[in-house]
């Protein structure tokens, strides 16, 4: 009885004045089934499949890949840096925000901020080269302080500079973020807070905090997904096989392509969106909770 | 509202993620893209590709007398003319003219003025060149290693033009005279094979400036046009001014290319064709394309080009098996070149009149069968498809990977030339067809390297070319290199280094290919002792020879060294009979009355073919492997792509002696002759070769990781077996894979 009620309900909203709005997200559509949708269910179906070829294999990609030890070894890698990298980079770019958004020369600051994100890669990847290789910049700043020279990029180091990097890029992209959400936040709360007594801590904890719960769930997912794309500066900075500290899934993707092990890729894949789309579920039941 | 805002902002952000993630990122910009191979002079504007070729069929009695081709030069009547020498009974050599007529025929005449007899007894490397006064001009070296100029008006006296420069020695020797053009004024312009560029008039040098490749000059109108220093342009001197214009560059390898000059215009043949720069102009245009042409068959080099007054163009090619003349005429009736080196982006398969070639380098080889094959089935088009990998700004593993993914769907060329490929993982998948029976049963091959690629009756790639890994060392040595193992002990003990100053990195890649299954085990495993034993006994070695972290530079040609007596041992990969191979390495051995002998029974597979599973040409694909197998473009010598795979031409190379005598030299001045490998050389060494039956272990990747873990070891600061301990930790993750 409610589901026909709510049926006619949407029957009752439709015209054909509102339906044009279907039109205008027909092409994202296309482009979205085009693109992925459509590839990602050719990626299901070869992963139960033979690397070349239609022979079906049932599972056998797949418990080939879960028990893979560089996948194994990969996996961790990538959740280890994702527990450690998002954290610091939310907090640290909603600290910025706080002080940008105080600061004189707000504009500005924001735009500086997001600068990293118009570096080309490749470009950064030179300059981190002459910054953190053995007789680089730093190399030669230590060795002057008659420390020894660090190997950055083939020693366990080589997680902290892609850590760095990572937060170096992407934290202006997640200040933007946090200046909408704290844009998003009606000011006569805060007035009505003030005019109670509140001082700058209670407000944060008991206005700010609770009203960006709602849009912390969407930021981490979007932190997520820039954090999956360190592995071109990964890439580019210690090429297909890097320190084992930074090896990381796309790493194992990528080799498994130029030796054509289409079947391992493919299951890999699958697994992969499954977990991904697992923690996005969770994140966004959290926050339909909240 | 302001929620909707945000989450209208969050909603575009998340579109441009995803359309970012379509796009071809920074590293997807390069894979093997527009920015691979290129044919030269892609950009410059293409006149008129309308030509046809016509072979012109040399003299009959030049072939009959086997006379060696001396110059080929146009008269004033527009005519060409032939210059041959062939030995005569009295041991002497005799010069011969054959002058083209219109009709095709050739005249003979023996031109007194070059066999005159105090011409004749002593002069060497003679040419001729026709002056612009339409006076003929002879160049040649006397006993002493003096050249000379000589002019006749009629043919018949000549008189000596003295150069200055050329009488005076630089140390011991006199200027070697690589080629001449005569210009209007009596003004001589003469290259040398230093490289320099010299002109004169009335004998006297007025001007003299550096350049590239020696070999071809062409001079008219007062200037003169050569290879400037890099070979990667040409460089005009202009007479009147006594100056030289700044290079114009073309990106012509200088052992492909000759160069005309006609009065406002220079123009160039090479393997894209023929090519033309207008006084004045800085952009050379392309008036023929060469890409289905003997120019694009590098079993030829195109060594004279003339244009006569009809506007055709004359080619004279010169190769190891003989040499042919071309013309390139006009023609509405012909179509655009079947045959063509593409870019690698365009692979297509299917269609069965064209048939693909996918190569990450590009093979001479192959493209001499090309031309062949398009010879015997004019109807296919058969496309090259190169990318160029170390021009290309994508990496390696990147372009394999775009290859991959076309391969994948069921895309890609016909035939793929393995090298550099992950050829094991294609067999293994089955993107490789069997061609089995037809290369097993090929008796023509060796049946050492048939038998290499044969897995029970199948056989999925088979090498064009092959590599023969040598150490060349004293006796002494050599008698201990029956084993690395052997081969180090002995080092320990050794007086003289094996090698020059080598670095720890070199000296791994050096042993490392042929000792590699010390440790690798299964092809998935690394066996800790067998690395173990492999790092200490290079090290035995890299203490023998004094080597280091790094050196300024490693040494180019090390093999020399031991010729000089100043090393015992090099490692070294032959791989062809040339002055820098066979005959280098055979040359030095012979000095120190050494050896040189195979590293085990490894060889270097070069233009490992295999044939696309998905191909629908594969009949076709497999005619054409069978082709390059073939006799015929076996027998053919390129450089440095390797020995024959087919006995029938080996037997060719075993047979054939070139004579040929040149030098070796060191810093200090100190040289040994090298001539071309004699008949007990040459036979010691196909023998070898058909002993040949393991190709190399390559891994470049672990090799990588083996070099990169293991200075502190060779440096005494680490243990043999934290190093092993760092590399397998290091290598696990590949390995397993």
């Amino acid at each position: 009885m409610r589901k026909q009620s709510k049926r006619s309900s949407i029957t009752q909203n439709f015209t054909w004045r509102n339906s044009w709005g279907v039109f205008f997200i027909l092409p994202s559509l296309v482009g979205v089934a085009v693109f992925h949708i459509i590839p990602f269910i050719s990626v299901v179906q070869h992963s139960f499949m033979v690397p070349y070829g239609k022979e079906m294999v049932g599972f056998k990609n797949y418990g080939i890949v879960m028990q893979n030890e560089s996948f194994q070894k990969a996996a961790v890698n990538t959740g280890k840096f994702l527990i450690f990298c998002i954290p610091i980079l939310m907090l640290f770019s909603l600290v910025l925000v706080f002080f940008v958004r105080s600061a004189k020369r707000m504009k500005f600051l924001k735009s500086a901020a997001l600068l990293p994100l118009a570096v080309p890669v490749a470009t950064m990847a030179l300059i981190w080269r002459l910054l953190f290789d053995e007789n680089g910049v730093l190399g030669n700043v230590l060795s002057g302080m008659g420390k020894s020279k660090i190997d950055f990029f083939h020693t366990s180091a080589a997680f902290g500079v892609l850590v760095f990097t990572y937060v170096w890029r992407n934290f202006g992209y997640d200040m933007v973020l946090w200046g909408s959400a704290l844009g998003s936040i009606d000011e006569q709360l805060y007035e009505a807070a003030s005019i109670d007594g509140a001082d700058r801590r209670q407000k944060f904890f008991y206005i700010t905090l609770p009203n960006l719960m709602p849009f912390v769930a969407v930021i981490t997912i979007l932190s997520v997904l820039n954090a999956f794309k360190v592995f071109r500066e990964a890439y580019l900075i210690a090429g297909d096989y890097p320190h084992d500290s930074i090896y990381m899934l796309q790493h194992i993707f990528n080799n498994w392509f130029t030796n054509l092990e289409m079947g391992k890729m493919c299951a890999g894949a699958v697994i992969l969106t499954g977990v991904i789309g697992t923690g996005a579920l969770l994140l966004q039941k959290m926050w339909k909770e909240e | 509202m302001k929620k909707s805002k945000f989450l209208s902002l969050i909603m575009m952000l998340i579109c441009a993620i995803i359309f970012t993630g379509c796009q071809k990122g920074d590293l997807g910009q390069t894979f093997g893209g527009e920015d691979s191979q290129k044919p030269i002079f892609e950009q410059a504007a293409v006149e008129n590709d309308r030509y046809a070729e016509k072979e012109i069929d040399l003299p009959e009695e030049f072939l009959q007398n086997d006379e060696k081709v001396l110059s080929f030069i146009q008269n004033e009547k527009d005519e060409f003319e032939l210059y041959g020498s062939y030995m005569g009974n009295d041991e002497l050599p005799i010069y011969t003219k054959y002058t083209l007529a219109d009709d095709g025929t050739w005249g003979a005449e023996v031109p007194e003025w070059l066999n005159e007899s105090s011409l004749g007894i002593y002069c060497q490397q003679l040419r001729v060149f026709m002056g612009e006064d339409w006076h003929r001009y002879a160049v040649f070296e006397t006993q002493d290693g003096q050249y000379h100029i000589i002019k006749t008006d009629d043919e018949s006296a000549y008189e000596e033009i003295g150069i200055d420069a050329w009488k005076v020695k630089n140390g011991d020797y006199y200027p070697v005279v690589s080629s001449v053009a005569i210009l209007e004024d009596e003004l001589i312009a003469a290259t040398l094979t230093d490289g320099t560029c010299q002109i004169y008039r009335e004998g006297k040098m007025v001007k003299e400036f550096s350049g590239g490749e020696s070999f071809f000059i062409a001079g008219a109108g007062g200037k003169v046009a050569r290879m400037g220093e890099n070979n990667t342009g040409v460089v005009i001197y202009h007479a009147p001014k006594n100056m030289v214009d700044k290079e114009i560059g073309m990106e012509a390898s200088a052992e492909e290319y000759t160069p005309l000059l006609q009065l406002e215009t220079t123009y160039i043949a090479n393997s894209y064709g023929i090519s033309k720069l207008d006084e004045g102009n800085e952009t050379w245009i392309k008036v023929m394309d060469g890409t289905d042409t003997t120019l694009n068959n590098p079993a030829f080099s195109p060594r004279w080009l003339y244009k006569n007054t009809a506007g055709n163009y004359f080619v004279f090619f010169v190769s190891s098996h003989g040499s042919k003349l071309v013309e390139y005429s006009q023609s509405t009736e012909v179509s655009q070149s079947d045959t063509s080196v593409k870019d690698a982006g365009e692979a297509k398969i299917g269609s069965s009149d064209t048939l693909t070639i996918y190569a990450l380098e590009d093979s001479r080889i192959i493209r001499s069968a090309i031309s062949n094959f398009k010879t015997l089935h004019p109807e296919i088009k058969v496309e090259f498809q190169v990318e160029g990998i170390e021009e290309s700004t994508a990496t390696r593993s990147e372009i394999i990977r775009a290859l991959n993914a076309k391969l994948f769907a069921g895309d890609g060329a016909d035939i793929l030339l393995l090298d550099g490929l992950p050829a094991d993982s294609y067999v293994e998948k089955g993107v490789l067809y069997d061609m089995g029976g037809a290369v097993i049963e090929n008796a023509e091959l060796y049946p050492n390297i048939r038998e290499a690629y044969s897995q029970s009756g199948s056989c999925y790639m088979i090498p064009a070319r092959i590599g023969v890994p040598v150490y060349i060392g004293t006796k002494n040595v050599i008698s201990h290199a029956g084993s690395l193992e052997e081969l180090a002990g002995f080092a320990s003990q050794a007086e003289l280094p094996y090698l020059k100053k080598i670095s720890y990195g070199k000296l791994i890649e050096d042993f490392y290919p042929y000792y590699a299954d010390m440790f690798i085990k299964d092809g998935s495993q690394i066996d800790e002792d067998g690395l173990m034993q492999f790092l200490a006994q290079i090290k035995m070695i890299a203490d023998n020879v004094s080597a280091t972290e790094k050196v300024d530079k490693e040494i180019p040609d090390p093999w020399n060294y031991v010729g000089f007596g100043e090393s015992s041992l090099s490692v070294s990969v032959l791989k062809g009979m040339s002055y820098q191979w066979a005959a280098e390495h055979f040359a030095a051995a012979r000095n120190i009355d050494g050896e040189v002998v195979t590293i085990g029974d490894r060889f270097v597979p070069y233009s490992l073919m295999g044939i696309n599973n998905a191909s629908a040409n594969k009949e076709l694909a497999m005619e054409f492997v069978n082709e390059v197998l073939s006799e015929e473009i076996q027998s053919v010598e390129f450089l440095d792509e390797g020995f024959p795979v087919n006995q029938k031409s080996a037997e060719q190379w075993l047979d054939t002696d070139k004579e040929y005598i040149a030098a070796a030299m060191n810093e200090e001045g100190n040289y040994f002759a090298v001539s071309y490998p004699n008949k007990d050389e040459r036979e010691q060494l196909f023998g070898y070769i058909s002993n040949l039956k393991t190709p190399v272990y390559q891994d470049d990747i672990l090799l990588e990781m083996i070099i990169s873990e293991s200075d502190d070891y060779f440096k005494g600061v680490e243990s043999v077996e934290k190093t092993v301990e760092k590399i397998i930790n290091n290598a696990k993750l590949y390995m397993e894979e």
